[in-house]
């Protein structure tokens, strides 16, 4: 089992976390300026820019300075914010924490909902059902979502004042505070990241209704709830899972774009204010959290798709 | 017949017509069909491909493919007219009247769903012998134990892909019967499995069928199967009932060209020789209600060529499939000739190893010990990158399936012009060898949606002989063919061989087929040779105990002496051994030397050979039935 399954799967998972902290730490070099020149601003003397990279160890070469800190970070230290002096730890956490709580709504409500819509489309092949659900997917799957959120901000806290339009709570807010202005930039990560689950989900519905063992079923006289639930579903669902795990990996990414667009005070947020400062530390960290999310998530999948498809259960020859 | 009368039937169809709409124009599937079965009979539906067996079982069950419907006509079945059942009343009729076994239980039962759950969902709500879940469970293992599954008990908490493809029909066979059905309709239930496996199930059947009586209806292109199966008989031919009555006499005494047609494109294990096909015309002007003059109704007698030099030599073949050391190689020490001009069958059942002896043939498999040989001079690499043009050029293959090898967007033109130009042959063309296999010029300009499957199977062939090669590998050509579709191809590679010196390596599972054509056959089982010799040895009197087993297995039209194999005799382990003989686990003739001696090569004649401990005498046809009580 371990040197079957786990183990290549844990080389990759390493591999794809270093390889992104060297990306994300050579592109970093790659812009002009540095956290002392943000942090001076441009007026500041040569001198004083000098004294500040000397203090903050930026006078040492990229390689130095990388194998350091990942020698650190291998130990769980991930360094002090080059801008607030402070341990990166607590912030980022509080932003992760932010981050999560949103992406964890629309993950549980946006993605059962969108498994839900595939197979009411694929039920319902070439129908109204069908017909409205694969436009609405279409729809979300060919709109950025930056111009998703901009209309239902003008939908639903212009025109119909129901929900603020940006977060007003502040860097510090607590989730009970961040409840209220949710649905907006919940509602923009689910409409964009449903629309492929739901093509998904309704392609697999329907090569699963034409196949041999529900058309058996069927003649069996059993209901169609039961047909749906036990034969279809099951079978339905594997294939959709990867696109699932994809794109909660690609929840990662749409955060940065709508946490900043409804200031809300996440990792996007975060990563983005961190990069205008050049503050290495704090986005070498986020980049770390973002690259094992994607990592976890496709492990998940697949111990999601082992444990659903007996074939994988139960290999042939085992008794 | 009035509706008191449809009332005693199990089956009552009148002047069905099933259609759907091409564009504006109603095609027929069905036309004017009036069949009527009484309770207890069985009624075989017998046909070439397409002409509406499924259909008209499907309708059985109240189902139609999604852009068909009913024209005309009316379908009680159980004294339920059927298309006017709706929701509940048709799931009931569908669980409680008429079940169905499918054609392929591997994909008619729900991968993710265990036995037991596939089977307690079958039967009757009403069932008060089913109410509880201990009672299910137990009902579930006699269902099992009734269609003799192995282990009952344990199999309900399998999963469908845990069992053999024999395994699966039984359990689909168990699920239609668990609503105490009475009427079961089984859409070609052996089709696609060995003939072991095939005599074991519709021995099952037979003894199912007379312990509870319940009416069937068997869709079968086989009349061995039918014969064997079935009180009735209905003939389709391009959805009419062309001729129905009780089995015997229809088939004694057929009165319809196209039944007499049929019977007479069957190959028989009994008789050599290539039987006549189909003549379509001759059937079409007596629809019409002409007669026209049968054209060749003899059987074809081929003969094997003498003295040809061997164009491939095989020796010592082994390929290993294991990663890890230990575990008996797939395929153990093959010799094997094929001579110019010469047939030669590899026969064996699914998982013995042909197709991967003609991919290593082929050079699309590498090996772990042996040496090939072309032409008896050029020994030939592992893998085709590495041979020469030449020897790709004198080896070409012919795949199972001619619907997936050629590529639908492809004319037939394109298919066939790409060996001549990879080749570069000269002083050919496509015409030429469209001709070659008796296909007009024409048919270049056609695509392979447009070409029927012995057509399709014809142009793999032209293909295959159009790059001038000295020898064929042939893998199962004529498995998916109708029989009298069947025959042409047989002739067509008879006339082949004769005419261009090719070599044939035929790869089949089907014995009768193997009479017809072979010249000499080598029987292969779980990778290793257990005999081979010219056809009439293998089809003499002294065989193998495995040979002996498929011979028996075999279900012959108007022969009654086809013996079931005795329990568990029809599974296949999942590998060879490691030592003794291959067979051992399921021979009759078993003795303690054969689990750990391999069996010499012992010959019964210059072409003749049979490795096995057992001695001759008892491998004689007339004492081995006595030895082993088979019989
Ligand atoms: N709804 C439909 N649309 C188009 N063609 C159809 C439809 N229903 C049936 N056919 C055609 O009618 C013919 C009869 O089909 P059917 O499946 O009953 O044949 P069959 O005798 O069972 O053949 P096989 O032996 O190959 O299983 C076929 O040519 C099939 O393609
Ligand atoms: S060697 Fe033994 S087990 Fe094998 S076939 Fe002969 S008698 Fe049977
Ligand atoms: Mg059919």
């Amino acid at each position: 089992m371990f040197t079957r399954f786990v183990a290549p799967r844990l080389g990759w998972a390493i591999a794809t976390i270093v390889l992104s902290t060297v990306l994300v730490f050579s592109a970093m070099q790659a812009l002009p300026g540095d956290a002392a020149t943000q942090i001076l601003g441009q007026n500041a003397t040569p001198e004083a820019v000098a004294t500040l990279r000397r203090q903050l160890g930026l006078d040492q070469a990229p390689v130095a300075r990388f194998v350091t800190w990942l020698g650190h970070a291998l130990t769980g230290n991930f360094g002090t914010s080059l801008v607030s002096g402070q341990a990166v730890g607590p912030e980022v956490g509080r932003a992760l924490l932010n981050t999560s709580f949103l992406a964890g709504v629309t993950i549980l409500v946006g993605f059962s909902l969108a498994m839900v819509l595939g197979l009411v489309a694929g039920l319902f092949r070439d129908r109204w059902p069908d017909a409205l659900i694969s436009t609405v997917a279409l729809v979300g799957m060919s709109v950025p979502e930056f111009i998703v959120a901009t209309l239902l901000v003008l939908a639903f806290s212009i025109t119909i004042p129901l929900f603020p339009a940006v977060v007003v709570a502040g860097q510090n807010a607590t989730i009970g505070q961040l409840l209220p202005s949710m649905p907006l930039p919940a509602l923009s990560l689910m409409f964009v990241a449903a629309a492929y689950i739901i093509r998904m989900m309704r392609t697999s519905v329907i090569d699963v209704m034409e196949s041999d063992f529900v058309h058996t079923a069927r003649l069996k006289g059993i209901t169609t709830g039961r047909l749906v639930i036990r034969h279809v579903v099951p079978s339905a669902v594997l294939p959709t899972l990867n696109v699932v795990a994809m794109n909660i990996a690609w929840l990662i990414g749409g955060v940065v774009v709508v946490e900043s667009i409804f200031n809300y005070p996440g990792m996007g947020s975060l990563m983005i204010r961190s990069v205008q400062s050049r503050d290495l530390p704090t986005i070498l960290l986020i980049t770390v959290i973002g690259a094992v999310t994607f990592v976890a998530c496709n492990l998940l999948a697949d111990l999601a798709a082992t444990f659903l498809n007996p074939r994988l259960r139960y290999p042939r020859n085992s008794k | 017949m009035t509706a008191t009368q449809s009332e005693h039937l199990a089956i009552d169809i009148q002047n069905l017509d099933v259609a759907y709409m091409a564009g504006t124009r109603q095609v027929n599937v069905l036309q004017g069909v009036n069949l009527a079965l009484r309770p207890g009979e069985v009624l075989g539906l017998v046909g070439e491909s397409g002409s509406g067996k499924s259909t008209l079982a499907g309708i059985l069950l109240a189902s139609l493919r999604t852009s068909s419907f009913i024209a005309r006509g009316t379908v009680h079945v159980a004294g339920a007219d059927v298309f006017k059942l709706k929701g509940k009343g048709l799931r009931d009729f569908r669980a409680s009247q008429v079940a169905l076994v499918p054609q392929n239980a591997g994909a008619a039962l729900t991968p993710t769903m265990r036995i037991a759950d596939q089977l307690a969902e079958a039967f009757r709500s009403d069932d008060a012998s089913t109410a509880t879940r201990a009672a299910r469970r137990s009902r579930a293992i006699e269902l099992l134990r009734l269609v003799r599954l192995p282990n009952p008990a344990a199999a309900l908490d399998k999963y469908p892909h845990q069992f053999s493809g024999g395994q699966q029909q039984r359990i689909g066979i168990a699920m239609a019967l668990a609503a105490r059905p009475a009427i079961l309709v089984l859409d070609e239930p052996t089709t696609g499995l060995d003939v072991v496996t095939q005599a074991a199930i519709l021995d099952t059947l037979s003894r199912l069928h007379a312990e509870l009586g319940m009416a069937m209806v068997l869709v079968s292109h086989d009349l061995g199967v039918i014969d064997k199966m079935c009180t009735h008989v209905a003939v389709l031919r391009q959805g009419k009932v062309v001729e129905s009555g009780p089995t015997k006499d229809v088939l004694a005494h057929p009165s319809h060209p196209y039944t007499r047609g049929l019977l007479a494109s069957v190959p028989r294990i009994n008789a050599p020789g290539i039987p006549p096909s189909l003549d379509d015309a001759v059937i079409d002007a007596y629809e019409r209600g002409e007669t026209l003059p049968a054209a060749e109704s003899a059987v074809y007698e081929r003969t094997a060529p003498v003295g040809t030099p061997p164009v491939l030599t095989v020796r010592g073949l082994t390929v290993d499939y294991n990663r890890k050391p230990h575990g008996a190689p797939t395929v153990l020490d093959v010799d094997l000739d094929v001579h110019a001009g010469e047939i030669v069958a590899l026969v064996g059942e699914s998982g013995s190893g042909k197709s991967t002896i003609a991919n290593v043939i082929a050079g699309l498999q590498g090996t772990k010990a042996g040496v090939l040989t072309l032409d008896g001079e050029t020994e030939l690499a592992a893998t085709v990158p590495r041979r020469a043009k030449a020897v790709r050029r004198a080896i070409q293959i012919i795949f199972q399936n001619a619907d997936t090898s050629l590529n639908p967007r492809q004319t037939v033109r394109d298919a066939v012009n790409r060996p001549l130009r990879l080749f570069g042959i000269r002083g050919s063309s496509v015409e030429a060898a469209l001709a070659d296999v008796d296909l007009p010029g024409s048919f270049a300009q056609r695509l392979p949606g447009q070409l029927s499957g012995g057509q399709r199977q014809r142009v793999g062939i032209a293909r295959a002989v159009a790059a001038g090669p000295s020898l064929v590998l042939a893998d199962e050509i004529v498995s998916a063919l109708d029989v009298s579709v069947q025959s042409s191809i047989l002739r067509l590679m008879d006339r082949l061989a004769r005419e261009k010196d090719l070599g044939f390596l035929f790869i089949t599972h089907d014995l009768a087929v193997v009479r017809a054509i072979a010249d000499r056959v080598v029987v292969l089982y779980l990778g290793r040779i257990v005999e081979e010799g010219t056809v009439d040895e293998i089809f003499g009197s002294i065989s193998h105990p495995y040979t002996r087993l498929l011979l028996d297995a075999v279900i012959e039209l108007g022969d009654d002496h086809a013996s079931a194999p005795a329990p568990g005799q029809d599974e296949v382990p999942d590998g060879p051994p490691e030592q003794g003989c291959p067979f051992a686990s399921r021979c009759p003739l078993v003795m303690d030397v054969c689990r750990t001696v391999r069996p010499p090569v012992v010959p019964v004649s210059a072409t003749h050979s049979i490795r096995c401990h057992a001695p001759l005498n008892n491998l004689r046809l007339d004492l081995a039935e006595s030895a082993t009580g088979l019989v």
